[in-house]
């Protein structure tokens, strides 16, 4: 897989699973004032999950043959890591933000969604491909959840159709973001010989 | 608990997620498979939270629920490969995602201290769950490729041709996924709007 694809993938990966957008969507706002803090986070948090649960299933369980156990062992020995690490990032800089830190356990958990899934997708890619395909999620997920927020705020606002407003609009919007991810996907991967 | 079937809404989504929906629907198989694996895991994750409230000392039940629920999704992959190698290929990337959204399903229900009422609100939220899959995979299988593929035991697919030319292509990809569950979005909406104004004139 190249580069090129890893990248487009994981931010559309990171689209699909803005899923963690809805539910997030109070804690952007409040965030909203400082987002690149908020990207800052979730790199680290993304590219922290992608290591460990590769060296965890390339150096452990796949040489015991144990690689159906992955899930089974990520949660028992990355997940109490990937929290004390997202307390601690929390915790550096804080400055009496409750919203921050009641969204902890969102965040954390949404980022190892991205952890699983980038594992899951680039099993079979190196470290390199798999550290940036965990920076690209987080600047997808970063910018759709961004992108969905504000039409989100706007669709709320504007003068849909009652049964259009709210979900059914934001799932037209995911739709529409994964068509344009999935067409420059293409064009570049056509542009640079792929 | 109305909208709670296709209006994407904090339990629903935080709870399970779309994910699995809009990547491993492209065919009743997998769809109706995910579907009834992710609701099984819903119940059963809520069951486990519950116990391990009740007997498991509170600076451990974390661990322990993490541990029980990453089980329960590593037992359920090992179910389905032994099922169908088939759809259990289509569908393994989005089995571990049960462990990882079992976890938070209690921060979820937190507030709801209940317990009976916490489980009928996840065996709620999974049937619904269950249904969505089951149509949207239905849809997409139908409209996408004009074929329909029951999840049979065995190492390869045998999906069964309805249409000569499959009408919507774009259903089969993951844009597609969310153009149709707006659209069953839309209509049960409309669906428990009509209902509404006719019980209110009756």
């Amino acid at each position: 897989m190249n580069w090129i694809s890893t990248l487009f993938i994981s931010m559309f990966t990171s689209n699909a699973l803005l899923t963690w957008g809805f539910g997030l969507r109070t804690g952007f706002r409040s965030r909203s004032h400082n987002s690149a803090l908020w990207f800052a986070e979730l790199l680290i948090l993304d590219v922290f999950a992608f290591v460990v649960l590769w060296f965890l299933s390339s150096l452990v369980l796949d040489p015991l043959g144990l690689s159906h156990l992955v899930a089974f062992a990520y949660a028992l020995i990355a997940l109490p890591l990937l929290r004390l690490l997202a307390r601690a990032i929390l915790a550096f800089g804080e400055t009496g933000d409750d919203a921050r830190s009641a969204n902890l356990n969102e965040l954390t958990a949404s980022t190892l969604v991205f952890g699983i899934s980038l594992i899951a997708v680039h099993r079979s890619s190196n470290l390199t491909e798999g550290i940036l395909a965990s920076v690209s999620a987080a600047f997808g997920w970063w910018s759709a959840v961004g992108i969905l927020n504000a039409i989100g705020r706007r669709t709320e606002a504007g003068s849909l159709p009652s049964a259009l407003r709210g979900g059914p609009a934001i799932l037209l919007s995911a739709a529409l973001l994964a068509m344009i991810i999935a067409f420059a996907n293409t064009a570049l991967g056509q542009g640079f010989g792929k | 608990m109305k909208q709670a079937s296709f209006i994407p809404n904090p339990a629903l989504i935080s709870f399970m997620g779309l994910a699995p929906l809009v990547g491993a629907t492209s065919d009743f198989a997998a769809g109706s498979v995910i579907g009834l694996v992710m609701a099984c895991g819903a119940v059963a994750a809520s069951a486990i939270g519950l116990v391990s409230r009740a007997r498991v000392p509170a600076r451990l039940a974390t661990a322990v629920r993490l541990a029980l629920t990453a089980l329960f999704a590593s037992f359920s992959w090992l179910l389905v490969e032994t099922w169908s190698p088939a759809i259990a290929a289509k569908i393994g990337l989005y089995l571990p995602l049960l462990a990882s959204s079992s976890f938070i399903m209690h921060e979820v229900f937190r507030s709801d201290v209940d317990g009976a009422r916490r489980m009928k609100t996840a065996a709620w939220s999974a049937l619904h769950y269950f249904s969505v899959a089951i149509i949207l995979s239905t849809i997409r299988e139908v409209g996408g490729a004009g074929t329909f593929t029951l999840p049979l035991p065995g190492y390869s697919m045998h999906p069964f041709m309805l249409l000569a030319q499959a009408p919507l292509p774009i259903l089969l990809s993951p844009a597609g996924s969310f153009l149709a569950l707006a659209l069953l979005a839309v209509l049960d909406r409309l669906l428990a709007s009509t209902a509404y104004a006719k019980g209110r004139s009756l």
